[in-house]
């Protein structure tokens, strides 16, 4: 590996260990232990995750605490890297208000604390991912791939045909449709319920409406995956092996079959993590995220998406309203895929000689 | 294996009427009066109420989709299965049909030519991390993939713009002139690079896969040249996994031109989407998403079907 | 391996044309006498059915009517040389020049315009503004019912005479007649293609369509037959395709571009080279937030006036839109004929506002408010974010705020009283922007008691009284007045809280010569000339 990431004391102890009989699991993590990229991607993960849920705890200011005389102060913390990127700007206008150390990232537009604002939006995004689990494509997918890659027959195109439909669906347009028509009246009942009408505040029922109608279409994609990898192995030597030698349905499909999709399984949900927060991002833009005044990584970004307020960003004569929360986005999207591809690594049994 | 993909075409049409009674259902109970919208702010219920009769908004639900889907033998209202899916309520006077086709060329023409550079150079990452499994370049080139993948539209398009176009004027800036003109460029190098990471990350997989496969061992023995070896018994393999993503990319690919479309302002079918919802234009939201089905529908058939000539291993009932 | 030889034919021409582009950047701004701008791609160019500016740009270009408006929004003469006015005012008789010919050389007639209107106010086409612009002739209505096959108001006297009869008299009607729905279309041009006859327009305008491309491209060329002083351009690209026009303007790819929020600082900077392409036009139009007046709290004069005082509308205008919009005192906008300039606003005074909302009869129950904005759009906006802030903290009340779909927020906002439908909001955010120049259409139809667009159902005799006394009025100085005076009234009684009125800014390269921005979309490219 050629990146260090400043935990290569925590690999290096597994690194070499005898195994004696440990779990699939086990032996996985062990694995992915000793990978550096990966084992940084998910500290910068937990690291997000911890900031978004205890974060807005800490926050110095509330995210809607407006003072219009401060707008747009340039950030604190980021006066360095303006400085390098100063040196391309022709224009050498200062900022209108100078850089203090009591607005850490600096505000914006309408002078609210920049820093306050981004710890509430990766909580609104915690929550976002949290939805997606909660509404479970993944499980649905995964055992139905599973049965019908193996059982077929009847079953299968059952379930494929069905799924078929399901999957014909544009699921981008339909979270559109869907959250055009049907989130309304949700949302109102929602409001009308005291004992949950706060959660509507949070955007969660926004998630739960949006994702849950979107699981109901994506659990296909996920089960055609698992399908494709349980028709491979199932004509492989082995099965062959084990079914002459009389092994049970049963048996094969735990022994030997699901252990051969988790490498399929955990990109899906590695994926699917960092997917829900990049769905949060593409929904804002599209006008579908999240009631206001929430913050959220991707109202912030799509507020501030304006070519020429990005130049006053590079010049520090603006807070980084929109290169931040756009750069964590982008970490944690990339850091997921690292993740992503280390636990693959990690977890499939045959592509890991190392 | 024929009357496979007879059943396959069978299934075809009738999972698209649930798609087109799915939407059309939505779309009418959806919020919002299209007419109102037409009409704007000003407030007359009397005219409201005319429109609606003369575009027959006012007849009841299912003989509205009966009509949408059959067409009600007049000229001008052919139904969706002879190929007409109305008019639109916002581009008065317009049947959708015509403004659906020439954007569908556009987004078909970008989206194909951006899937082919993402595969392409996905599937090289892929060789090349595959080749020099355990060297620093492997994860050098998975991550670097990744990192393009991860990179969202949003910050790649305006910090493109603003680097080529307007300070140094080297690209357009947005449009669209054809798949000729330079201003596709832009655009191509942000979508193309969506499917890298994921491309690079399976072929490395797969191909480290079939590697330890005793036919390529086998192939080795008989004293086959490293390339003969590399192309015929590796590659032509490990790349059958790419044939499913790439189908079900898809999807993915047409929602990426929503915002990719809508960004670099190309007429294409994601632009006309982001817009008619915007516009609650119901016809034309209801027609892009059963073309969007069919198209989908028919890619995964013709994987499905490629995958069994490419592998035998896998049996179709 | 198939798959490998199609990818690498398309990365090879990719490159190669990655090479051809780098060259033929610059070239897109066109030569002399031709025009670039950014167009919006337009729901239809038949004057009869088009209701929006994204369409008017074109059609009053392609098209023309009896009268239009020149850039001062005077109503000055157009197919029309002269028209008289009968002493009740109800019957106007237009006398047609005789050198109007449609772009395909055949002459126009008064029959052509009576053919128009009947057209347009037939049923089948399903015009949603015909009842507006044509509604005050006599036997329209009648028209639009399906009981009439004619206007029986209009008629051809001769060949260049025509004459309309109005229901009762209205001054406003030449107003009415600017607009793109009494415009004289071609019956055979209309009927010849069907319902896509507009993709080829005959129009009679100091333009021609040469090409729509649709979502790519509108191109006009001049109609060298214009019985005006022809155009000086010859060709206008209207690109329809595109992204930011800021940064297509900076990157030479048009001529004329809008200036956005975060330009618009940098533009004013006079140290900026773009300052010297920089020229502002006001817009007609009013922002406003709205009262339902039927509904608690805001039945209480003292409670609108409470939170209309505790509202900063200056730094709205000024800080939070940094000056792209001018400061809204009343509701009728700056650069309309009868706009009053010393109109008195509610000032901004968080004491008072307090004070204002302890007379009330809400004092200390206070009902929960919604406020609700039309926006199919992720957030409610910077100036509605600031505006909400205002009221909680300088008069301690908690605002919800709701979006609602503009299809929605339409129907929810409306009154019905067919059907005894009540403006379903307490509060809410709402634009009105000029249809023809004249008060009428701000103060009548906002705020007539009666009016159906009075969303509030804001009742106030006294301006009722004089918005009916403007009405019959012929003197436009005394009509003017009235509503002056009934417009101080209503802001006054905060009928509504004016936020502000827009402003076009907008750069023009300095090749391009003689660019007038006008407040409403009239036919101006033909006073435009590109060296």
């Amino acid at each position: 590996m050629a990146t260090s990431s400043g935990i290569a004391a925590l690999s290096d102890q597994a690194h070499g260990r005898s195994t004696k009989s440990k779990s699939l699991w086990a032996l996985g993590w062990e694995r992915f232990r000793t990978k550096k990229l990966a084992m940084g991607s998910l500290l910068v993960i937990l690291l997000f995750y911890v900031g978004g849920a205890i974060g807005p705890m800490f926050a110095p200011y509330g995210f809607r605490e407006q003072n219009l005389d401060n707008s747009f102060q340039p950030g604190w913390l980021t006066q360095p890297f303006c400085a390098v990127t100063a040196m391309f700007e022709e224009s050498k206008a200062p900022p209108k208000i100078a850089p203090s150390p009591e607005h850490l990232l600096g505000t914006d537009r309408l002078g609210r604390d920049l820093f306050s604002r981004i710890l509430w939006g990766m909580r609104t995004s915690v929550i976002v991912s949290i939805a997606t689990i909660i509404t479970g494509s993944i499980l649905l997918g995964v055992t139905l791939g599973v049965l019908t890659g193996y059982l077929r027959g009847r079953l299968d195109t059952i379930v494929m045909r069905v799924g078929e439909v399901f999957l014909a669906f544009p699921g981008l347009l339909l979270v559109i449709l869907i959250s055009a028509t049907i989130r309304p009246r949700v949302l109102a009942w929602a409001q009308s319920m005291p004992s949950i009408s706060g959660l509507v505040e949070s955007g969660l029922v926004d998630y739960v409406v949006v994702f849950g109608a979107m699981s109901v279409f994506s659990w296909v994609g996920v089960a055609r995956l698992i399908r494709g990898q349980v028709l491979v192995q199932r004509e492989m030597d082995y099965v062959t092996a084990a079914r002459a030698l009389g092994a049970r349905t049963s048996r094969i499909v735990v022994q030997h079959i699901i252990p051969n999709t988790l490498n399929i399984v955990i990109i899906i949900l590695s994926g699917s993590l960092g997917g829900a927060i990049g769905s949060e991002l593409v929904l804002s833009w599209l006008g579908v995220g999240i009631q206001p005044p929430t913050p959220s990584l991707g109202v912030m970004i799509w507020e501030n998406q304006s070519q020429s307020l990005l130049v006053d960003q590079f010049a520090c004569r603006v807070a980084p309203v929109f290169l931040m929360p756009i750069t964590i986005a982008s970490v944690v999207f990339f850091c997921f895929a690292l993740m992503g591809d280390g636990l693959n690594d990690a977890f499939n049994p045959r592509t890991t000689r190392r | 294996m024929l009357a496979y993909i007879v059943r396959r075409l069978i299934w075809t049409p009738i999972g698209l009427l649930v798609v087109t009674f799915v939407t059309f259902g939505l779309g009418y109970y959806g919020p919002g009066d299209p007419v109102q919208v037409l009409m704007g702010q000003k407030n007359d219920p009397a005219v409201v109420e005319r429109i609606r009769r003369e575009r027959g908004l006012d007849k009841p639900f299912l003989e509205q989709y009966a009509t949408y889907v059959f067409g009600d033998g007049s000229e001008e209202r052919r139904g969706v299965i002879r190929g007409d899916f109305g008019e639109s309520y916002k581009f008065t006077g317009q049947r959708v049909s015509d403004l659906i086709f020439s954007r569908i060329a556009v987004s078909a023409q970008l989206g194909a030519l951006s899937l082919a550079i993402g595969v392409t150079i996905g599937v090289i990452f892929g060789l090349i991390a595959s080749t020099n499994q355990g060297r620093w370049v492997d994860p050098l080139t998975i991550s670097t993939g990744l990192l393009l993948s991860s990179l969202p539209v949003f910050i790649l398009q305006p910090i493109l713009a603003y680097v080529l176009s307007r300070q140094f004027h080297l690209l357009p800036s947005s449009g669209w002139e054809g798949l000729l003109h330079p201003k596709v460029i832009m655009p191509t190098l942000v979508m193309c690079l969506g499917p890298i990471g994921g491309i690079a990350r399976l072929m490395r997989a797969s191909t480290l896969e079939v590697i330890n496969q005793d036919y390529v061992r086998t192939g080795r023995a008989k004293g086959l040249s490293e390339g003969t070896v590399r192309l015929h018994y590796i590659t032509r393999n490990s790349i059958l996994p790419i044939f499913t993503v790439v189908g079900l990319s898809l999807a993915s690919l047409v929602e990426g031109a929503f915002i990719t479309e809508t960004l670099f302002g190309i007429p294409g079918v994601g632009r006309l989407a982001v817009d008619a919802f915007f516009a609650r234009d119901y016809p034309i939201i209801m027609a892009i998403t059963l073309l969007v089905a069919a198209a989908y529908v028919m890619a995964n058939l013709i994987v499905d079907i490629g995958y069994t000539f490419l592998d035998p291993r896998i049996r179709l009932q | 391996m198939k798959l490998c030889a199609v990818a690498c034919a398309a990365l090879l021409m990719v490159t190669t044309v990655a090479c051809g582009g780098a060259a033929g950047t610059s070239s897109s701004g066109g030569g002399a006498g031709q025009l670039t701008v950014f167009g919006s791609e337009p729901p239809t160019l038949d004057p009869a059915l088009m209701s929006d500016t994204s369409a008017s740009e074109y059609v009053v270009e392609i098209f023309s009517g009896l009268v239009s408006l020149n850039t001062q929004l005077q109503i000055v003469p157009d197919i029309a040389e002269s028209w008289d006015i009968s002493k009740d005012g109800a019957t106007y008789t237009f006398k047609l020049r005789d050198n109007v010919k449609f772009h395909s050389g055949k002459p126009v007639t008064a029959k052509d315009f009576k053919y128009s209107w009947e057209r347009a106010t037939d049923p089948k086409l399903g015009s949603a503004t015909a009842d507006t612009y044509l509604g005050d002739i006599k036997g329209v209505a009648e028209k639009l019912e399906g009981k009439a096959q004619e206007i029986s108001g209009v008629k051809a006297l001769d060949d260049r005479t025509l004459q309309v009869e109005l229901e009762a008299p209205r001054f406003y009607f030449l107003a009415k007649m600017t607009y793109p729905t009494s415009f004289v279309v071609d019956k055979e041009n209309v009927d010849s293609g069907g319902k896509t006859w507009i993709d080829k327009p005959n129009g009679t305008g100091p333009f021609r369509l040469t090409e729509w491309k649709k979502g790519e491209r509108i191109v006009l060329e001049r109609n060298s037959n214009y019985y005006q002083e022809p155009a000086k351009l010859t060709k206008i690209n209207f690109l329809l395709a595109g992204g930011s026009a800021m940064t297509m303007y900076e990157n030479n790819e048009v001529d004329i571009s809008g200036v956005g929020i975060n330009d618009i600082e940098r533009i004013k900077d006079s140290s900026n080279p773009l300052n010297k392409e920089f020229v502002i036009a006001p817009s007609l139009d009013i922002w406003y937030v709205g009262f339902n007046t039927e509904v608690p709290p805001f039945d209480d004069a003292k409670v609108r006036q409470a939170f209309t005082a505790a509202i900063d509308r200056d730094k709205i205008a000024n800080v939070v839109w940094k000056g792209l919009l001018t400061r809204a005192d009343g509701v009728l906008p700056p650069g309309l004929p009868g706009y009053n300039s010393g109109v008195q606003a509610i000032k901004f005074d968080p004491a008072r506002a307090k004070q204002l909302l302890q007379e009330s009869k809400y004092r200390g129950t206070l009902p929960p408010i919604t406020y609700t904005i039309p926006s199919s759009s992720t957030t409610i906006g910077p100036a509605s974010e600031a505006l909400l802030e205002m009221i909680r903290t300088n008069l301690g009340v908690e605002v919800k705020v709701q979006q609602s779909e503009w299809a929605q927020f339409l129907g929810d906002v409306k009154r019905n009283p067919l059907q005894n439908k009540k403006n379903k909001y307490q509060m809410y955010e709402l634009g009105w922007s000029a249809d023809y120049p004249d008060p009428q259409n701000f103060v009548d139809i906002l705020f007539y008691s009666k009016s159906l667009d009075n969303n509030g159902s804001y009742s106030n005799p006294q301006v009722d009284r004089l918005i009916e006394q403007a009405r019959g009025d012929p003197n436009p100085g005394d009509r003017s007045k009235k509503y002056q005076e009934a417009e101080q009234l209503l802001v006054s009684d905060a009928a509504v809280v004016p936020l502000y009125h827009g402003k076009h800014y907008q750069l023009v390269k300095p090749k391009v010569k003689g660019y007038k921005p006008a407040p409403m979309t009239i036919s101006h490219y033909r006073y435009i000339s590109v060296e």
